[in-house]
């Protein structure tokens, strides 16, 4: 009896919510690729109000430099983690909901593409794309941001391919040298790598592996393949990812990886040469599969006594890893400014050179705002997405701690060239979603859990739970 | 004549063995849930005073030197620790103490009074308990929207004046130690309603109030997902665990000591005040004694 | 006329009463609910500047009923709360009766109690943190029982185990939740008349006799209030398993919740808002269908009578 009133009562507010709710929500403003798009102000010239949501606090370094270039804007700066999907889902809903809204997201390399390629989400940056042919831009920097149409709607002010980074130490001690001429061709093929990790290994008693885990080779894997993960909304296991799970599986069978997954603290305790396996051994660490910010915020962060002890060699893939773009929201309040903050961001020419030199030390960033966090500072190093600053700045970066960490290479001239080879062709919006998956299931497979075909199902079963509208079959 | 007495000797010994044994498990009992419960606590505690090489060398039962590394490491983040202090604390002391009394007082309409639709009512209160809070957090996110409330307190303070799941356990709890005669008496003397709330009703349910007043604090406390959505756009009002969230989001340098030091850090205020009114739970022994 | 001079009369206060808690649900809480009901009938996606989808009727719950995650989500959030809701209801009751227990006069009750409360002042975050550190492949268990002790030939990998998982959860949740159990209990039991035990005592009662036959048909409403909002806790399961199994539950789903399939389901890059209202609303009809049998259950005659 009592239970009849409530069910009412909520079917008769359910239909009235329906019937005033109806047809959905009318959207905002057009956007769309169209013909008119906002221009910027004029350098220096940004006033009043401008909203800017972040992940990193490496955003905060430019929000603090545009405010100095931009004496009267009022800059609002936000840092979310990216910890369990908090940031994205701070900015979807945010956006969804409108009102408290960003002029500025900041976007990752996983799911840029989902945003892109998502209508009224992100403005043209058409206005400022002339910009981009002069400082050169890298290419695959803009492939990144632009959408179907043809319309570039984010930017990077970095380019990050990856490489292998190798213990200059260890290298001397196993292979009787530390050359990275001598030994590319060693690490140059899968092949190689396996017979040099099995060479290790025995030598060393089983206490040198040559990896944390496979999936550091993982990232290196993706953009090699032929297929992206989704064809047609149709999930797809190209036959590269099968030859992953067969090498993984290889690796972690004789013993080669450390078993040490990425991020782990253990991991950061291998670059610094100090962790032991459970027993209390030492497990010695010989190579990691970084991009080019593995140096500055990986490496030479957690591992500063090891400086002059790495080496780089491009390893047996060419391979991209991360990278941050920014974007102006279609709901933005502010798009003038905001596409100016773009252009200073990723295009001006001073700014580059400022954040690849290590002109914005503490120092010179708490002169603009002193409230900055005191540990806010960026280090010289960072390749730029400009293939001109690039150039010029190689001779610099030479001298720079940065390349005497890594025995005197220059990142600038290694990178540089890579970066020009990279492309974002295969990355989509799900990427992260569905990597997580089959490094899961992976790690099932090669660890004994499951066989390959249960590993594959359960990664088919993930992807299809998290993302319905990919058909897993 | 000394037989028996060595007979009720004996029988009193055993019985005294027995009682002592018994006694003795349930100390034994105690003692190793109580083991199992501070461990990972004063691991904590231990591991925010180390480094995060130390913490990852294995665990240690001596507090490190890293103590003042530590915090230095979370301020020169940019965490305003006193400022996440003072808005968890405005957050938490008030959305309790709304919770608290205007649950009882819910509670205590159901339980004394008989009126239409009281039923009804009630049944809907607790299915209301049902709500995921997951789903309703972005219908309300969108909601404290079109109210213009985001970035104030209003949307985490206020709601707590209808928490379903206080008045449950304050309706359960006054069932089993309100008595109606006690309330008539006192209308008999010509109390106001609100007199006989606030002086029978209250005290009644005061070792119920510190027990939800505590899970209510801790709720307020620890949330995360809500602050962060409904205090957002106000980084002025953020609250410790928000602030605290910045030290994993920087990957890059995961100090692991700073991370535990927040951790523990965010700790402490709420052990302060569970250690300050945990007393006040198991008082209350007499005041229930009234229903028989 | 009649009524007012009666005591009765006054009963009016309780709409009184209840009107703060009435007003504030309705205008706070109430709409994003009926949002929450009204959303699961649509196709909605969280898109920029858009809130809502069209009405496409019950599709989404045919939809999820028929979708064997869905089920595995449901019997592993009822499999990871049963087992952790009886171990847990037993040694709060166990506790519970021990800190009251007027023969035994345990010292130091007050502290104890204080202690087992300990855990769930913690955050999930920092729980998932701490013992995701000590369960590693290279935390202090393993080196205890590897190095240490040399129990194990190798390292356990605990969180790529199907089972170790599971265990994991329960076990937290019940480490998390026993001691608030054994307080609400406990303050149940505190409200219990001793006079009721002393006539018992007198009678020759034992002392289990006694807690059977007084305590518990006396703590009924309070054991009720447990096992609801311990059920709806548990169905509602998301922190614990998510933070140590990642959003999938893995290895092999064996921690997915409906909660957190829900989560998946909302989040990018699917966002399908409609369709995780309809998993909520589907949740809210599973906990309110159980509280329902539960409520029937512990109704005493005299309740009965009177609807």
């Amino acid at each position: 009896m009592k239970k009849v009133p409530i069910l009412l009562m909520l079917a008769v507010a359910m239909f009235a919510l329906a019937a005033c709710n109806g047809g959905g929500g009318g959207t905002a403003g057009g956007g769309g690729g169209g013909d008119a798009y906002v221009q910027p102000v004029a350098p220096g010239q940004a006033s009043g109000d401008l909203t800017v949501w972040s992940f990193t606090t490496e955003a905060q370094v430019i929000a603090t430099a545009f405010q100095g270039a931009n004496p009267n804007v009022n800059l609002d700066f936000q840092i979310t983690p990216m910890e369990d999907g908090m940031y994205l889902e701070w900015v979807w809903t945010s956006l969804a909901v409108g009102g408290n809204v960003p002029d500025i997201v900041f976007m990752e390399a996983d799911f840029v593409r989902s945003f892109v390629l998502e209508p009224n989400m992100l403005q043209p940056l058409t206005a400022i794309m002339g910009e981009a042919a002069s400082v050169e831009t890298i290419p695959f920097t803009i492939q990144a941001g632009t959408d179907d149409a043809g319309v570039v709607r984010a930017l990077s002010y970095q380019a990050t391919p990856g490489a292998m980074f190798y213990r200059r130490s260890l290298a001397q001690r196993y292979f009787g040298t530390d050359d990275p001429a001598t030994l590319e061709p060693m690490f140059a093929t899968l092949d190689g790598f396996v017979e040099n990790a099995r060479l290790m290994h025995a030598q060393s008693g089983g206490s040198t592996r040559v990896v944390a885990s496979p999936t550091e080779v993982f990232r290196a894997f993706l953009p090699n393949r032929t297929n992206p993960w989704v064809v047609n909304d149709t999930l797809t296991i190209d036959p590269l990812m099968e030859e992953y799970m067969t090498f993984a599986f290889n690796l972690r069978q004789e013993g080669l990886d450390a078993e040490i997954g990425q991020w782990d603290s253990p991991w950061f305790d291998g670059m610094r040469g100090d962790v032991v396996d459970a027993a209390g051994n030492p497990l010695e660490i010989f190579s990691f599969f970084l991009p080019t910010w593995g140096l500055p915020f990986v490496l030479m962060t957690n591992a500063p006594d090891t400086a002059g002890d790495w080496g780089i060699i491009p390893g047996p893939l060419p391979f991209q890893w991360g990278g941050t773009w920014l974007g102006v929201t279609e709901l933005a309040n502010n798009p003038e400014n905001a596409i100016e903050f773009v252009r200073f961001a990723t295009l001006d020419e001073d700014h580059l050179r400022n954040w690849a030199t290590g002109v914005y030390t503490n120092a010179f960033l708490s002169n603009i705002n002193p409230n900055i966090p005191d540990g806010l500072s960026q280090d010289a190093g960072d390749l730029v997405s400009s293939a001109l600053l690039i150039r010029e700045l190689g001779p610099t970066i030479a001298q720079s701690p940065a390349a005497a960490f890594i025995g005197g290479q220059n990142p600038y001239e290694i990178f540089g060239d890579a970066a020009l080879d990279v492309s974002f062709g295969l990355q989509q919006g799900t990427d992260q979603t569905i990597g997580d998956a089959f490094i899961d299931a992976v790690d099932m497979y090669i660890s004994g859990i499951m066989t390959r075909d249960e590993a594959i199902a359960s990664f088919r079963g993930d992807v299809g739970m998290a993302i319905p509208q990919i058909s897993v079959n | 004549m000394k037989t028996a007495n060595v007979n009720y000797a004996q029988k009193t010994n055993s019985y005294v063995m027995k009682q002592r044994v018994t006694k003795g498990l349930c100390y034994a009992l105690l003692i190793f849930l109580l083991l199992v419960c501070i461990v990972p606590v004063y691991m904590l505690l231990i591991n925010s005073t180390r480094s995060t090489v130390q913490i990852n060398a294995g665990p240690s039962l001596l507090p490190g030197t890293e103590f003042f590394t530590n915090w230095s490491t979370l301020t020169t983040l940019g965490v305003d620790v006193w400022l996440g202090i003072r808005n968890s604390a405005i957050v938490a002391f008030s959305s309790t103490f709304l919770t608290i009394y205007f649950s009882m007082l819910t509670a205590w309409a159901v339980v004394v009074y008989q009126f239409r639709f009281k039923r009804a009512m009630f049944a809907f209160i607790i299915a209301m308990t049902m709500i995921p809070g997951q789903l309703y957090l972005i219908g309300y996110f969108q909601y404290m929207n079109t109210l213009g409330l985001l970035g104030t307190f209003a949307p985490l303070i206020i709601p707590a004046i209808a928490a379903p799941g206080a008045v449950f356990f304050f309706k359960q709890y006054l069932d089993s130690s309100v008595s109606l005669e006690l309330i008539e008496a006192a209308r008999i003397d010509g109390a106001s309603e609100f007199r006989i709330f606030n002086s029978i009703g209250l005290p009644l349910a005061a070792p119920g109030a510190f027990t939800m007043g505590i899970f209510s604090f801790v709720g307020s406390w620890n949330a995360f997902m809500g602050p962060l959505f409904l205090l957002g756009a106000n980084t002025e009002l953020h609250t410790l665990p928000i602030l605290m969230s910045r030290m994993q989001g920087d990957v890059f340098r995961r100090d692991l000591g700073a991370i535990y030091f927040g951790m523990a850090f965010t700790l402490i205020p709420i052990i302060i005040v569970y250690l300050a009114f945990s007393k006040y739970i198991v008082t209350g022994i007499s005041l229930g004694a009234v229903k028989e | 006329m009649n009524k007012r001079k009666s005591a009765i009369s006054k009963d009016y206060y309780g709409y009184i009463f209840m009107a703060p808690f009435i007003i504030i649900f309705l205008a706070f809480i109430m709409i994003p609910i009926f949002n929450t009901f009204y959303l699961s009938l649509t196709d909605a996606r969280i898109r920029p500047g858009t809130w809502g989808g069209d009405f496409v009727g019950i599709a989404n719950f045919i939809e999820l009923l028929g979708e064997p995650m869905f089920q595995l989500a449901v019997r592993n959030t009822w499999m990871l709360w049963l087992f952790n809701f009886v171990p847990q209801m037993i040694l709060a009751l166990v506790l519970a009766a021990m800190f009251t227990s007027t023969t035994f006069k345990l010292k130091g009750t007050g502290f104890f109690k204080a202690a087992y409360y300990l855990p769930n002042l913690l955050m999930p975050v920092t729980i998932a943190a701490l013992f995701q550190s000590f369960l590693g492949l290279l935390g202090p268990v393993n080196q205890v029982m590897v190095g240490t002790l040399g129990i194990w030939d190798t390292a356990r990998n605990f969180l790529q185990n199907a089972t170790d998982v599971r265990i994991t959860v329960i076990f937290l949740q019940t480490w998390m939740w026993f001691g608030q159990t054994a307080i609400v209990l406990v303050a149940g039991m505190t409200a219990i008349s001793p006079s009721l035990y002393e006539s018992a005592m007198i009678d020759g009662a034992s002392q289990a006799k006694m807690f059977f036959k007084i305590t518990i048909p006396l703590l009924k409403p309070i054991l009720l209030f447990v096992l609801v909002t311990s059920l709806v806790g548990g169905l509602h399961m998301f922190d614990i398993p998510h933070l140590l199994a990642g959003s999938f539950g893995n290895p092999g789903n064996s921690v997915l919740t409906v909660n957190m399939l829900m989560n998946n389901r909302r989040g990018a890059p699917s966002l399908l808002l409609g369709n995780s209202a309809a998993i909520s609303v589907l949740l809210f009809f599973m906990s309110s269908f159980v509280a329902l049998v539960v409520f029937r259950l512990f109704r005493d005659p005299a309740e009965k009578r009177e609807s």
